[in-house]
């Protein structure tokens, strides 16, 4: 769980985490360039604007002449539709940058989580990763194109204003940009101020929002537990927090612009004086005047844009510390040893006999929950894991699938160490059935097709057939194409478990694996589910972790699994016949009177 | 537009802090334009020895007798930080009282929302589009939030500074003016053209967004299946797809949005450049001074910017009607009648059905519920036998208070269900839902929902909800963050913390609305056990489908069509022809055969 409490210290700028980002961006150099330059092109004719009232000033109101008006009005269209220009392709490019950029590393994440192993998933909540994959590619891909664009912006600004100022009247610049350092300071100040106040404000949004959530979502609970006025309380306070806390940030909002201002007008008013008796003694124009009036209060723009990007960065760093963890996690489980037959690897058969040496297993460290197991299963043979929850037989199936590899010890598969097989290789002969059946949104028939991409039709009517899912399939209104809805939503668990059959079914894999659900389904889809089930296995290699007895007896052999080794084996009758701790299991598990059974 | 009464009915209480704030705001406008004319008099009367024009300074000056200003810049430069600094005070206060008022409307109206659908019926959120009601309930909020905290004051603002600024700059020159404003009416509706327009944009972008974060979803949570199938390279091309989608469509969005500035762009700075030529033009003919050309470069820069901004909010004030409707919809729904008034009997828990028939009011004549009598007595256990669609649920439903009859009444220790307060009779009796709701925090906050129970109590409930042994497994115990954002728990799992919080203190009547069905058989006998253990004291109504759970009750009763069709004991029913002998020889065949060793076909 480290890395998501872990912090970073925001004050400072962390170079490895930028340089990595700037080499991701190495790819879009041109547009880089290309968006840097325009900034630069707006803040010049940002600051030539002003420079126009100056020589409309010296050029024709002082000397009273309007000659060259006309050339002055046709600068004057050039500047507004040069500037216009500018505006135009420097969102496009940096609009093509930002989105590019989130595409491209979303992308990288995205690959690399279908690479990471189950440890990964399992100590990762999903709503962490989600976040990684959006608002914070997000953010990413806005600082280093919109926070860029106002970096770039905001200096070249201040350095082309400077520049006027000094080159007019060097005295008088001095004078303007005394109150820089002021404004500089307060800015910052502020702005960061600002930044964490709001971020405080959208962390109780988030709990309100997941308060309004939750109240929506249990709102039957709620009644029935007649907890509407404890709720309402905690609602309550939260809410009031939120005002409370939202109208603090306001203050500091409030409060920083009349100070800004304020500040900025003792320069503008500095301006006034001291060029006011320049223009008397004649060494101030008066259209300089007015150009060093425009361009004090033009000054603070810049500086504020300068405070508020910065505290923005910091922010982003964080976003993109998360998510080079990501990227850069390093994969457990993989095709590193080197691999056999690897060329003909499609046309390796699988006879489907598997063999478990001396395996050990410990999700942590110090706590096994394999401890050298050994079994030998011959192609063909059903086997059935019973025993408690914790007991290690879901392990069994997860280190068959290979979603973890063994601490110690092998898993062989015709005899070949399967870690000399590529995964890929190893989940095309596996066919898995999970407990809570997953669906993906899309139709029936997508779904079907998932277990063999590309498939026809044919197959997935076949398949549905033999699960005995094709009769409910085509009453639907739209048959194979109904949708199923998000996480298969629109279907009942039995129907959903019935799909999941099926696409198990069309990819005919030799070694069938199933984690058995424990909630029960109506009496009739218990049938339908039974018969599946029995369908599936035939011909192939299966290992069940079962739940029902009735799974349990269409197996050759059964293992009872108890804190990691093989408690008791063998046949279901040899078992009974043997009264132990099968037995009882069977017995606990039913009816207290067994002679009404029969 | 029928929609601004209500927006105005959130606002009540914080009206006269709006009206503070627009005069506040007011004065503020006012202020912030007495700084160009400062400047004009300061350029003209000060550096320039033109005569003073301005009334009010040409007032002053008689009254002190004051020949000339040139000698007077530096009042100039004082009152130029004097009146910034009183509009930035008045700012101030201005953004502090519309924040506190929009917060405060905001703060009502969630609370007055959150109430509101905790105290909808039942019936209202079995048949709620859960995803639609949080939209409501949260952007939709936030929507309006923005328009109250922002737009509404932002429209207030420049609808002053338009109003006040043509009436100062028609006072300096009439004809500038006119050049001045020409534009304005051009870019702000193009703004608003505009932003209507691509208002669809922003729709496809989010839409395009949300898909691919569903795709991120759905691999997280399927990532077993996809693994296990070997599906990672089809699920990248899924992803792919969505993923280059979302990069093409808001990059659509953003290149319009490129136009749109290029284009407003183009239209402010013409403007401010056709006062300047206009204005040079007119000083050169001797009809404006240099000050006053100043000054209205000032006021058309003051103008134009914030005019383009009305555009995009008048065109975004749309949205936060289309917000209001939504909320108020829900608003508009009837409460649950809580019988407030009603009485609070003690309730010792002898529960009566009499002739009770029920039908929902959406479809009258379908009877969901028909000629049901029975009765339990105080510690009794009734179990309630019945398919899928035979109407037991609604009876426990009924019992829990959430519907009304329609014919027959239910009494519990002699008093009609109806007269009885409704919190009061749920604290006494409690159902357990099928699918419980695990609200956000700790397994211990869970159990101990009415925050008021010992320790000790706690872990007994757990106990004899059998999921002691299982909280003591994970890492946290008791202190394992569960809900939305914690641990996955199973179905069984939710099942029996929710069986814990419902018997963390002493009920009368405790209703279990087949919610044991996520459980192992030999779990769930053992809950069964330990329940009957510990709750002696209460009658129990058990509604299942599974002859195993209802064979150990005192009495059961078979419900097919919405009507009893059998009730005895477990020894009777089956042995007797009928629909539990049925299902019994049903679920029978499927275990039964275990016992002898046959495979199961």
């Amino acid at each position: 769980m480290e890395k998501i409490t872990n912090k970073t210290d925001e004050s400072q700028l962390d170079k490895r985490i930028w340089l990595k980002i700037i080499k991701d961006l190495t790819e879009y150099k041109k547009e880089m360039i290309a968006v840097m330059t325009l900034m630069i092109s707006v803040s010049l004719a940002d600051s030539i604007f002003p420079q126009m009232t100056r020589v409309a000033i010296d050029r024709f109101i002082v000397p009273e002449s309007s000659e060259g008006l006309g050339v002055f009005v046709l600068l004057y269209a050039c500047l507004v539709a040069w500037q216009a220009v500018n505006i135009l392709l420097f969102i496009k490019a940096a609009g093509k940058v930002e989105v590019r950029f989130a595409y491209g590393i979303r992308k990288k994440a995205f690959e690399k989580l279908q690479g990471l192993s189950f440890s990964y998933f399992d100590e990762t909540p999903k709503g962490w990763i989600m976040a990684r994959m959006t608002s914070d590619i997000r953010k990413i891909g806005e600082i280093i194109s919109w926070g860029v664009v106002d970096l770039v912006w905001g200096l070249s600004m201040m350095v082309i204003i400077a520049g006027f100022m000094l080159y007019y009247n060097w005295r008088l610049a001095l004078v303007a940009l005394s109150v820089v350092p002021v404004l500089a300071v307060m800015s910052r100040y502020f702005q960061l101020k600002i930044l964490k106040e709001y971020r405080r404000v959208r962390k109780i949004n988030s709990q309100i929002t997941s308060l309004f959530s939750e109240g929506i979502s249990g709102a039957t609970t709620t009644k029935s537990l007649a907890l509407e006025e404890n709720s309402f309380k905690e609602f309550k306070s939260a809410t009031d927090n939120m005002r409370i806390k939202s109208i603090r940030a306001a203050i500091f909002t409030s409060m920083f612009m009349p100070l800004a201002i304020s500040i900025g007008s003792i320069g503008s008013a500095l301006v006034l004086l001291k060029g006011g008796s320049g223009v008397a003694q004649g060494s101030v124009s008066l259209g300089v005047l007015i150009l060093f009036i425009t361009y004090t209060a033009q000054f603070f723009e810049p500086i504020r844009e300068l405070a508020r990007v910065i505290s923005e960065f910091q922010q982003a760093q964080a976003s993109a510390e998360r998510v080079y963890a990501l990227l850069e996690t390093k994969e457990t489980v993989g095709d590193f040893e080197a691999l056999i037959d690897i060329d003909n690897e499609k046309e390796v058969e699988l006879n489907g006999r598997i063999e478990f040496k001396n395996v050990n297993f410990s999700y942590l460290e110090g706590e096994p929950v394999l401890v050298d197991f050994n079994l030998c299963v011959k192609p063909g043979e059903k086997i059935a894991l019973v025993g408690e929850t914790g007991s290690g037989k879901s392990t069994i199936v997860n280190l068959l699938c290979r979603f973890y590899e063994p601490t110690s010890g092998e898993i062989t598969l015709d005899g070949v160490d399967y870690k000399k097989r590529s995964l890929g290789w190893l989940h095309s002969k596996i066919g898995y059935v999970l407990q809570s059946p997953h669906l993906f949104s899309g139709s029936i028939k997508e779904n079907i097709l998932f277990g063999k991409p590309g498939g026809t039709m044919e197959e997935v009517i076949n398949a549905a057939k033999v699960v005995n899912a094709h009769e409910f399939i085509v009453k639907l209104d739209r048959g194979y194409d109904s949708k199923v809805g998000e996480g298969g939503g629109k279907l009942s668990t039995g129907e959903k478990q019935l799909i999941s059959f099926a696409r198990t079914v069309i990819r005919n894999p030799r070694i069938f694996i199933l984690d058995e659900a424990t909630s029960s389904v109506d009496t009739q889809t218990e049938v339908y589910i039974q018969k599946a089930i029995n369908q599936v296995m035939k011909g192939r290699t299966a290992f069940i972790v079962a739940h029902r007895l009735s799974t349990v007896l269409s197996s050759d052999r059964i293992l009872l699994i108890e804190k990691g080794i093989i408690k008791e084996m063998g046949s279901h009758d040899e078992l009974m016949s043997k009264r132990g701790d099968y037995y009882s299991l069977v017995q606990s598990q039913f009816f207290h009177k067994p002679s009404d059974a029969i | 537009m029928e929609n601004l009464l209500p927006l105005f009915s959130y606002m009540r209480g914080y009206k006269k802090t709006y009206l503070i704030a627009a005069i506040l705001m007011g004065l503020s406008v006012g202020f912030s334009l007495v700084n160009p004319l400062i400047l004009q008099i300061a350029v003209d009367n000060s550096i320039g020895d033109l005569n003073v024009e301005n009334p009010i300074v040409a007032g002053i000056m008689e009254l002190l007798k004051i020949e000339s200003l040139s000698g007077y810049l530096w009042f100039f430069a004082m009152l130029y930080v004097i009146f910034t600094a009183l509009r930035g005070f008045l700012l101030y206060f201005v953004g502090k009282l519309s924040a506190s008022a929009s917060e405060g409307t905001i703060k009502n109206l969630r609370d007055r929302l959150f109430n509101h659908i905790q105290r909808l019926p039942f019936s209202y959120h079995k048949n709620a589009n859960t995803g639609d009601l949080i939209q409501r309930a949260t952007s939709d909020m936030e929507t309006l939030k923005k328009f109250l905290a922002l737009q509404l004051v932002e429209t207030g603002k420049v609808a002053l500074m338009v109003l006040f600024s043509v009436y100062v700059m028609w006072r300096l020159s009439p004809r500038m003016t006119i050049s001045a404003i020409s534009l304005t009416p051009v870019i702000f509706l193009f703004a608003w053209f505009f932003f209507r327009k691509i208002q669809s944009g922003f729709e496809i972008s989010d839409e395009a967004e949300a898909e691919l974060s569903t795709v991120i979803q759905e691999n997280l949570s399927g990532i077993r299946v996809v693994k296990a199938f070997g599906a990672e390279g089809a699920q990248i091309k899924v992803f792919e797809e969505k993923n280059s989608e979302y990069r093409d469509k808001s990059y659509k969005l953003l290149s319009d949005l490129a136009w749109y500035w290029s284009i407003s762009d183009f239209l402010c700075f013409s403007q401010i450049g056709l006062v300047l030529v206009y204005g040079v033009y007119l000083n050169l003919s001797g009809e404006i001074t240099l000050g006053v050309l100043v000054a209205f470069t000032s006021y058309v820069t003051m103008l134009v910017w914030p005019i383009r901004q009305m555009g995009n909010i008048i065109a975004d004030f749309g949205k936060a009607l289309v917000s209001v409707e939504r909320i108020q919809m829900i608003l508009l729904e009837e409460e649950e009648d809580y019988v407030e008034t009603g009485m609070k009997p003690q309730i010792a828990g002898n529960v009566k059905f009499e002739d009770v028939a029920f039908s929902y009011s959406d479809d009258p004549k379908r009877k969901i519920l028909d000629g049901i009598n029975f009765d339990i007595k105080h510690g009794e256990v009734l179990a309630v036998l019945g398919k899928t669609g035979s109407g037991k649920s609604t009876l426990a439903h009924l019992l829990a208070g959430f519907y009304q009859p329609v014919k027959g009444k239910i009494l519990i220790d002699g008093i009609d269900l109806r007269s009885i307060e409704k919190t009061w009779l749920r604290k006494s009796v409690r159902l357990v839902l099928q699918e419980p709701f695990l609200f956000s925090g700790t397994i211990t906050e869970n159990i101990d929902i009415y925050g008021k129970s010992e320790q000790e109590q706690i872990f007994k409930a757990a106990k004899t909800a059998s999921i002691d042994k299982d909280i003591r497994r994970f890492e946290k115990g008791y202190e394992t963050y569960v809900g939305e954002e914690g641990v996955t728990l199973s179905g069984g799992q939710r099942q029996r913390i929710a069986i814990a919080r419902t018997i963390i203190d002493k009920a009368s009547v405790l209703i279990f609305d087949d919610s044991l069905s996520a459980l192992d058989a030999k779990t769930e006998r053992q809950v069964r056990k330990e329940l009957r253990a510990e709750n002696e004291e209460a009658s129990t109504l058990i509604i299942t489908h599974k002859i195993s759970t209802a064979m150990e009750a005192d009495k059961i009763i078979v419900i097919d069509g919405g009507r009893i069709v059998q009730q005895g004991k477990h020894d009777e029913l089956a042995v007797s022809d009928g629909l539990y002998k049925e299902i019994w020889d049903h679920q029978n065949t499927f275990n039964g055969n275990i016992m002898t060793g046959h495979r199961g076909d």
